[in-house]
C-alpha cells in the first residue's frame, strides 16, 4: 500500500496518502547539472552553444549521474537566450556565458507575476513575454520588467560552458516565480 | 526546548477550550439529505442543488432593515467564491490559496484557521476555492495541489489527507467536495493543461480511495470511438463544480467541461463525455447514464455546473427532471429515467448564433459551421467563451417555481485555433491568444442579467439587466427574496423573487463572486457572502476595459459579510 503514517506532535494520527512516489524530477537545479532541450524531438539532448540562435531555447537541468531530467516542475524550466555581449547590462554580464558570437543568458521561465510559463518572444526588442498577463522582460538588462503587471525580474541561473555543454554552477539569482500570497 | 514545550501545552489547552466549550453536531448522511432549516451543510445547501433556504425571517416586507452585523477579512486577494457553510452555529469558509477558516456563525469570532502549505512551484490558473464539505466531525477541502484534506471540525487539525492526482501534470481542484453515502467525491480542474478528467471518491472516514471514473473513455470503452488516435490521453473534460445527488437512486450528477485543446478539429468526434451531464453511482462510480449538451465543443463552453434536480410539469406530466442553464446559452430540461437521461426541451436564454437546431427527440444540436473555430480558422460566436452562464450557480425556489439564472448576454468572442504540442503540466489550449478577443456591438448597453424562468411553463417571467457583466452566484429564500452580487460595482443585492424588483442593496469592499448562504443561530436568520473579486470575473473585466466598455478597476481582497435584520428599530 502506497501509504505513510505520521504521528503528529499532538499525538493524533495523520494519514498522508500520496499516489506518486518520490519526485526527483521536481528537485531544483544542482551544481554540475547539464542543460538539455526541454521539448520536441530533441527533448533530453544536451544543448550546445550552436543550438541557440535568434530564438530562445527551452531547457531543463539534467543530473549527469542518473540521467534524470528535472522536468517535473515549471520552476526548473529555463529560457536560454543569445545576445550581443556589448548590449549586456553590468548585472546581466555577471550571469552571461561567453559563447561567440555573443553571450548566452539563462533565465527561469516562471513569471514573477502569477507564475505562468514565460514562452513569448519579441525578437526586435529581445524581450521575453509572459502570455498570461503580458509582462515583458528585457533580456539584456537581466530580465528587468519593462511592461505588464510583474514587478520583479525573472530569476537568472549561473552556468558555465564546459566541454561543449552548459553546466549549472550556482543557484538562481532570486526567488523563482511569484512571491507567496 | 523548554520554551517550545510550554508553547505546545498552551496551544493544546486553548484548543481544548474550544473542543470542550461547544459540542459539535456530527454530520450524518441523514442530516445531509434533510438539513435543518437553519443549517447550510454543503455547497448548495441540499443535494438537489437548489441553493434555497427555507428561512423566512428576512423577507420581502422587512428586507430594507437588513444591515451588516459583522465582517471578517481573509487577508487574501483573488477569487473568493466559497459559500459560508454552517453547522449548528459553526461556520466554515475557504479562500484562494486554500485556507479554511472556522468562525462562530453568530459573533464572527475566529475559532481556527488552516493554511495549506502549497508547493512553491504550483501555478494556479484559477486561484480560488469553492468551499468545504462536511461529514461526521470532519471538514473536507479539495486543494490546488490536488489533495483532499480532512480537518477536525473542532480544532482544525489535519486528520487525513490523500493525493488525488499529480499537480505537476496540470491537475488541480477548486470545487467543494460532494459528501454523500459516506464518501467524499471530487472532480479535477486542468482542462487547459491537457489532463484526462475524472471524478474520484474517497472514504469519508479514512480518506482511502474508493473509485475513480474518467470522463474520457480509454480505447475499447464505450464512447472511446468519439476520440481519434491518442487524443483521449490529453482530452481535458474537467469536472470543477460540485455534483448534485439523488439519494433515492444513489446517483450523483456532474457537469463536465469541454475537450482539449479548445477547437474541436484537434479531436474530431463527439468527444464523450465532454460538455455533458454524467450520472455516477456513488457506491461504485459506474457511469449510469449521460446526456451531452453539445458535441465536439470548439468554444470553451465547459458545462460544469451540475444540473438542479427539479420536479417539473410538461404537458400534464410530472417529470423528475434535470435543469441546466448551459454555458452554451441554452436552458436545458432533461428527464431522469431508469438507466438513461431523456431530453425534454431546450431553448436559448441569451443571444446564441452557433446552434441552428435542436433535435426534438434526442436534443442533439446542429451547428452553423461558420461559427465554429478551428486550427487556422477564425470564427466569431455568441455567447462568448464565458458563456450565457459560467460556473456561478443558479437557484430554484419551490415557492415561486422560478429558476433564477445569473446570465451574461450580448457578449460574443473571436477565436482561432493553432497547432500546439502537448507538454506535461503546461497550457494546452491550442488558441491563438494574439487574436482571441471579446466582441461587443457598439450599441451594447447591458451585459449581466438575473433571469427568472418558470420551470413548469418554460417561460421567462422576469429579468433584470446590469451594465456590468455578472459573476454572481444566486441564493433564493422562503422570504421570497433572491440575493446576488456579481457586478463590478461591488453591490450585493436582494430582489423580490416574484417580480425582480430591487428591494435592498449594500456596497461591499470588492466585487462579489462568492456563493451566498443563509442560516440561523438561536432563531435569528443571517445571510452571508464573501466579497472578493478575481479569476475570470477580473479577466472579463480586463477584456471589457480593453474594448472601452468600462474603465472600472475592481479592488481585490476578501471580506466575509454577514447580514441580519436591524433589531434596534
Amino acid at each position: 500500500m502506497n501509504r505513510r503514517q505520521l504521528v503528529a506532535a499532538t499525538g493524533s494520527l495523520v494519514l498522508i496518502r500520496p499516489v506518486t512516489a518520490a519526485k526527483p524530477r521536481r528537485a531544483k537545479p544542482q551544481p554540475g547539472d547539464v542543460l538539455v532541450h526541454a521539448f520536441g524531438d530533441r527533448a533530453g539532448v544536451d544543448i550546445a552553444p550552436d543550438d541557440i540562435d535568434t530564438e530562445p531555447v527551452s531547457a531543463f537541468p539534467k543530473e549527469p549521474g542518473s540521467g534524470v531530467v528535472r522536468d517535473g516542475s515549471l520552476h526548473n524550466q529555463l529560457a536560454m537566450v543569445r545576445i550581443d555581449s556589448d548590449r549586456l547590462s553590468p548585472k546581466a554580464r555577471r550571469y552571461a556565458v561567453d559563447a561567440p558570437p555573443g553571450s548566452i543568458l539563462v533565465f527561469s521561465a516562471a513569471c514573477t507575476h502569477t507564475g505562468c510559463e514565460v514562452n513569448g518572444w519579441r525578437p526586435e526588442s529581445r524581450h521575453l513575454v509572459c502570455p498570461c498577463h503580458g509582462s515583458e522582460f528585457d533580456v539584456a538588462d537581466a530580465a528587468r520588467v519593462v511592461n505588464g503587471p510583474a514587478s520583479k525580474p525573472l530569476a537568472m541561473l549561473r552556468v558555465e560552458l564546459a566541454a561543449g555543454v552548459f553546466k549549472v554552477t550556482g543557484g538562481f539569482s532570486r526567488r523563482v516565480g511569484p512571491e507567496p500570497p | 526546548m523548554r520554551f517550545l514545550r510550554i508553547c505546545l501545552l498552551g496551544a493544546l489547552a486553548f484548543s481544548g477550550l474550544h473542543a470542550g466549550g461547544a459540542e459539535y453536531a456530527a454530520v450524518t448522511d441523514e442530516r445531509l439529505a434533510n438539513p435543518e432549516p437553519g443549517n447550510w451543510l454543503m455547497y448548495r445547501r441540499t443535494f438537489d442543488s437548489h441553493g434555497y433556504s427555507p428561512l423566512d425571517e428576512i423577507n420581502v416586507d422587512n428586507v430594507e432593515r437588513l444591515k451588516p452585523l459583522w465582517t471578517f477579512s481573509t487577508g487574501l486577494r483573488e477569487g473568493h467564491q466559497a459559500p459560508p457553510v454552517v453547522n449548528d452555529g459553526r461556520m466554515f469558509i475557504t479562500t484562494p490559496h486554500n485556507h479554511v477558516i472556522a468562525l462562530d456563525a453568530a459573533t464572527g469570532e475566529q475559532l481556527w484557521r488552516y493554511q495549506r502549505d502549497l508547493p512553491e512551484d504550483l501555478w494556479q490558473m484559477h486561484p480560488t476555492n469553492r468551499g468545504v464539505g462536511l461529514h461526521g466531525a470532519l471538514v473536507f477541502m479539495a486543494t490546488a495541489d490536488c489533495y483532499v484534506v480532512a480537518l477536525d471540525a473542532v480544532t482544525g487539525e489535519v486528520v487525513w489527507e490523500t493525493e488525488v492526482e499529480d499537480y505537476g501534470a496540470g491537475y488541480y481542484m477548486t470545487l467543494a467536495p460532494l459528501v454523500a453515502a459516506g464518501k467524499v467525491m471530487v472532480g479535477v480542474s486542468g482542462g487547459e493543461f491537457g489532463i484526462r478528467g475524472f471524478v474520484a471518491a474517497l472514504d469519508a472516514t479514512t480518506g482511502e480511495p474508493a473509485w475513480k471514473t474518467y470522463t474520457v473513455p480509454a480505447p475499447g470503452e464505450p464512447g472511446s470511438e468519439s476520440w481519434p488516435g491518442d487524443s483521449w490521453k490529453t482530452g481535458g473534460v474537467p469536472v470543477w463544480i460540485t455534483g448534485s445527488y439523488d439519494p433515492a437512486t444513489r446517483l450523483s450528477y456532474w457537469g463536465t467541461g469541454n475537450g482539449g485543446p479548445w477547437t474541436g478539429d484537434a479531436r474530431a468526434g463527439d468527444n464523450l463525455y465532454a460538455t455533458s451531464v454524467i450520472a455516477l453511482d456513488v457506491d461504485s462510480g459506474e457511469l449510469a447514464s449521460y446526456h451531452q449538451y453539445h458535441w465536439n465543443d470548439s468554444w470553451d463552453w465547459d458545462e460544469v455546473s451540475a444540473p438542479l434536480l427539479i420536479q417539473f410539469q410538461r404537458a400534464g406530466r410530472r417529470i423528475a427532471g434535470l435543469v441546466h442553464p448551459g454555458r452554451n446559452g441554452y436552458l436545458w430540461f432533461l428527464e431522469r429515467k431508469e438507466g438513461s437521461i431523456g431530453f425534454v426541451d431546450a431553448k436559448p436564454y441569451v443571444r446564441q448564433d452557433v446552434i441552428t437546431a435542436v433535435d426534438p427527440a434526442t436534443g442533439r444540436v446542429s451547428y452553423d459551421d461558420a461559427r465554429k473555430p478551428g486550427i487556422g480558422k477564425a470564427a466569431t460566436f455568441c455567447p462568448s467563451h464565458w458563456g450565457g452562464k459560467d460556473w456561478p450557480p443558479a437557484a430554484f425556489s419551490p415557492r415561486t417555481r422560478l429558476l433564477y439564472v445569473p446570465a451574461n448576454d450580448n457578449v460574443c468572442a473571436h477565436l482561432e485555433g493553432v497547432e500546439e504540442e502537448y507538454r506535461e503540466g503546461r497550457t494546452f489550449m491550442g488558441a491563438n491568444m494574439e487574436t482571441f478577443t471579446l466582441i461587443l456591438d457598439p450599441d451594447t448597453a447591458t451585459i449581466g442579467e438575473l433571469q427568472a424562468w418558470h420551470v413548469d411553463t418554460f417561460e421567462k417571467v422576469w429579468s433584470v439587466a446590469f451594465k456590468s457583466h455578472n459573476w454572481g452566484p444566486v441564493l433564493a429564500t422562503a422570504g421570497d427574496l433572491v440575493f446576488m452580487g456579481g457586478t463590478n460595482d461591488r453591490y450585493f443585492r436582494a430582489f423580490d423573487a416574484t417580480n425582480g424588483d430591487l428591494l435592498w442593496q449594500q456596497r461591499t469592499n470588492s466585487g462579489i463572486t462568492g456563493v451566498p448562504s443563509s442560516y440561523a443561530v438561536n432563531g435569528r436568520q443571517y445571510v452571508a457572502v464573501l466579497s472578493g473579486w478575481g479569476v475570470d470575473a477580473e479577466r472579463q473585466q480586463q477584456s471589457l476595459r480593453d474594448l472601452g466598455y468600462t474603465d472600472l478597476a475592481v479592488p481585490q481582497g476578501g471580506v466575509l459579510w454577514v447580514f441580519g435584520l436591524d433589531e434596534k428599530r
